[in-house]
């Protein structure tokens, strides 16, 4: 079985409502699990859509997928970018002391709250206008940002 | 301040009275997500536990003897970058209002501080909830010192210490939202120009040169108030004729 056949089979199940998948045949055997128990460690994605995100050699689709991985590579078609309305600066929480809007593995509707952009004294909560699930944060707390910066990457197949 | 009766089309309609409260911006957030709310509504507190003002600036405020509220707008028609233009809705509002009870040198501080002869009477917090590129709910935070007469810094100040009376609170505010609805239909039916030309007039400085700090590198520099531009950037005019720009993260004004 080819790596694309692998990717195609991931890609497919994910898009399915089926949770875990078994099949066993002379040749291999492959099991895909979704929603696993433990959060895969948020991976490096190539197109962040116009994100200027550092991290962007290694393509998935073309590294061989690990037949017993547990958890299915989101596909990028799934990841969209929530961006930035507005110049500012970062904020992830209400204030200091809160817990952050969003982390990675929160699930978001359309509509919550994911953090906060500052500008000349005026706070914005910014809404997400995407429904999924957050897979990475690509801006740090505090720190500037421009007009539509993409601020999170959410997998919208979760 | 149970009950309040202001002549007023929208603003202060409706009216939640909190003796105690962490903060009206955060109450009133809170409630935006729970359920719909009219635009127009006010939330007032006579004590705020974890009252607000700049990002992590405590506002200190003594129980029933000032004005701490908040109010939601909701300015669809305004794009996230226009926000500025909300700050001079409130800022001249509350100007407007405040000069019908003090002859004192009363004036706007950049970006959004109330000042009297170089004091600070009271201050505003604006907090917006963008959906897409539009402002969908805007909560304004106000803070105005009216009946207390101490305070911890001396660069505070009060209406009761400028005029040495007491006022009766309900009919300042109904002023102030009188106002404040005032400037927010100009700025709606498109009378921007004017909007700002209402907040220069009123601005601490304006067209004069004043003492900043460089809050990058500490120092300190003298410089003439030009203008503020459209997203509410101060522009200077430096010693060398340079004209810059500058956020409120970049420079202080020092008085």
């Amino acid at each position: 079985m080819k790596a694309k056949e692998i990717q195609d089979l991931i890609d497919y199940i994910a898009k399915s409502g089926l949770d875990e998948v078994n099949i066993e045949t002379e040749d291999f055997k492959i099991r895909v699990k979704k929603n696993a128990e433990y959060s895969a460690p948020a991976p490096v994605v190539a197109s962040a859509p116009s994100s200027p995100a550092p991290t962007s050699a290694a393509a998935p689709a073309s590294a061989p997928a690990p037949a017993a991985a547990s958890t299915p590579a989101p596909s990028e078609d799934n990841l969209v970018a929530i961006k930035s309305p507005m110049i500012g600066t970062f904020y992830r929480a209400q204030n200091p002391e809160s817990p952050a809007f969003a982390e990675v593995g929160d699930k978001v509707t359309v509509g919550q709250t994911v953090c906060i952009v500052e500008a000349m004294k005026l706070f914005n909560e910014i809404e997400s206008d995407i429904a999924g699930t957050i897979v990475k944060v690509l801006v740090d707390n505090a720190s500037p940002i421009e007009y539509d910066q993409s601020l999170f990457l959410v997998d919208t197949s979760k | 301040m149970e009950s309040i009766s202001p002549d007023t089309l929208f603003i202060g309609q409706s009216y939640i009275y909190l003796p105690k409260c962490h903060s009206t911006n955060s109450y009133l957030m809170d409630l935006i997500h729970k359920k719909h709310l009219a635009e127009g509504q006010i939330v007032l507190c006579e004590e705020q536990t974890a009252g607000r003002g700049q990002r992590g600036n405590v506002w200190v405020s003594e129980p029933k003897k000032n004005l701490t509220f908040s109010l939601l707008l909701k300015p669809t028609f305004l794009l996230a970058s226009d926000q500025s233009l909300l700050n001079m809705v409130v800022s001249v509002g509350i100007w407007r209002a405040l000069a019908a009870f003090i002859k004192e040198d009363l004036r706007l501080k950049w970006p959004n501080d109330i000042y009297i002869s170089n004091k600070k009477i009271g201050g505003i917090l604006i907090e917006n909830n963008l959906s897409a590129r539009s402002i969908a709910n805007s909560i304004i935070g106000i803070g105005l010192n009216i009946n207390q007469s101490y305070f911890p810094l001396d660069s505070a100040t009060s209406l009761k210490l400028e005029n040495h009376q007491d006022y009766d609170r309900r009919i300042i505010l109904h002023r102030i939202l009188k106002e404040i609805e005032a400037q927010y239909l100009k700025l709606k039916s498109g009378n921007q120009a004017a909007l700002k030309q209402n907040y220069l007039e009123r601005l601490l400085g304006f067209k004069n040169v004043v003492e900043f700090q460089d809050l990058k590198d500490g120092q300190f520099f003298h410089a003439f108030i030009d203008d503020v531009d459209d997203q509410g950037r101060i522009c200077l005019k430096l010693p060398n004729q340079k004209l810059l720009k500058y956020d409120v993260k970049e420079v202080k004004m020092i008085l």
